[in-house]
């Protein structure tokens, strides 16, 4: 797995999003996009994506698909770098709140 | 885990510690604020909930404490290793493997310096992180003002960023948080 296409594959929040709800579970086409405001072309062109990235796996029942996350895609993925990239910009922000309510 | 042809077993620590690195987050800020209410307000358990995340916190070394980082985050394990009040806090940063997610095991540094024109500034290093050892960072651009930089960590104990005054159209602490990945 090349990492650039995994970060590539994650980096529309849209389709992280769906990413991350079948980390939960294997998951239909149908009952992915109820848990989304996009278009059910919308979520299957997330998920293309996330399966030529080796992201998510496939499985066929009948005129049904169904998703789930790859195991031997996931090391890479969660990553904790990005995540806390984007998560100490905000808390910094934050604080410089907290810090105007306390000084006089 | 599935069989592959791979002659690089994942669990392989040897092989593991070729194909990573450690790198830091780091990030500098001026704050708008003397140095004992910053020191208050990263160390004040009230305090940090409302700007970090809620849980403990005990700024004496040796305190154990919890913080909920919610569904992205998970519960983070925090052990303060250093407590230099109102300067330095360090605590470690940590969370069991899962399923999905793999254990992190960080430390988190605040250092805090009072500054002559008024404001104190923080310095923010998140180190431990592990990445595939071709993950590119950028280049530390000395100019910027307030930035996270992605840094191994040799480079880290190293380099030194280089601060220049702020362009006076930007009003104090007005300055937005700028990110930066680097190498």
């Amino acid at each position: 797995m090349i990492e650039p296409d995994i970060f590539r594959a994650l980096a529309d929040p849209t389709r992280r999003e769906v990413f991350e709800r079948l980390a939960s579970g294997e998951m239909s086409v149908s009952a992915l996009k109820a848990r989304f405001s996009v278009s059910q072309p919308a979520i299957s062109q997330h998920l293309a994506a996330l399966k030529a990235a080796g992201l998510v796996a496939e499985r066929r029942e009948g005129r049904f698909s169904y998703y789930r996350v790859a195991p031997e895609g996931l090391a890479p993925l969660i990553d904790w770098v990005d995540r806390y990239r984007a998560f100490w910009p905000e808390r910094i922000d934050r604080l410089k709140d907290v810090l105007k309510g306390l000084e006089p | 885990m599935t069989e592959t042809a791979s002659d690089i077993a994942p669990d392989d620590a040897a092989a593991a510690s070729d194909a990573t690195k450690t790198v830091a987050l780091v990030m500098e800020a001026d704050l708008d604020a003397a140095i004992d209410t910053v020191w208050r307000a990263i160390t004040d358990p009230a305090l940090v909930a409302r700007w970090l995340l809620p849980g403990g916190m005990a700024a004496e070394a040796g305190a154990v404490f919890n913080l909920d980082g919610g569904a992205a985050l998970g519960t983070i394990d925090c052990a303060v290793i250093e407590s230099d009040p109102p300067r330095h806090l360090a605590y470690r940063w940590q969370k069991a493997a899962t399923e999905t997610e793999p254990a992190l095991d960080t430390v988190v540094r605040f250092d805090l310096a009072a500054r002559p024109e008024g404001g104190t500034r923080l310095r923010l290093v998140h180190e431990g992180f592990v990445v595939a050892a071709d993950r590119p960072v950028d280049a530390v651009a000395p100019a910027e003002e307030e930035m996270i930089v992605l840094l191994p960590m040799a480079a880290l104990m190293r380099r030194r960023i280089a601060r220049r005054r702020r362009p006076a159209a930007f009003s104090h602490g007005a300055m937005p948080t700028l990110m930066r990945l680097a190498a």
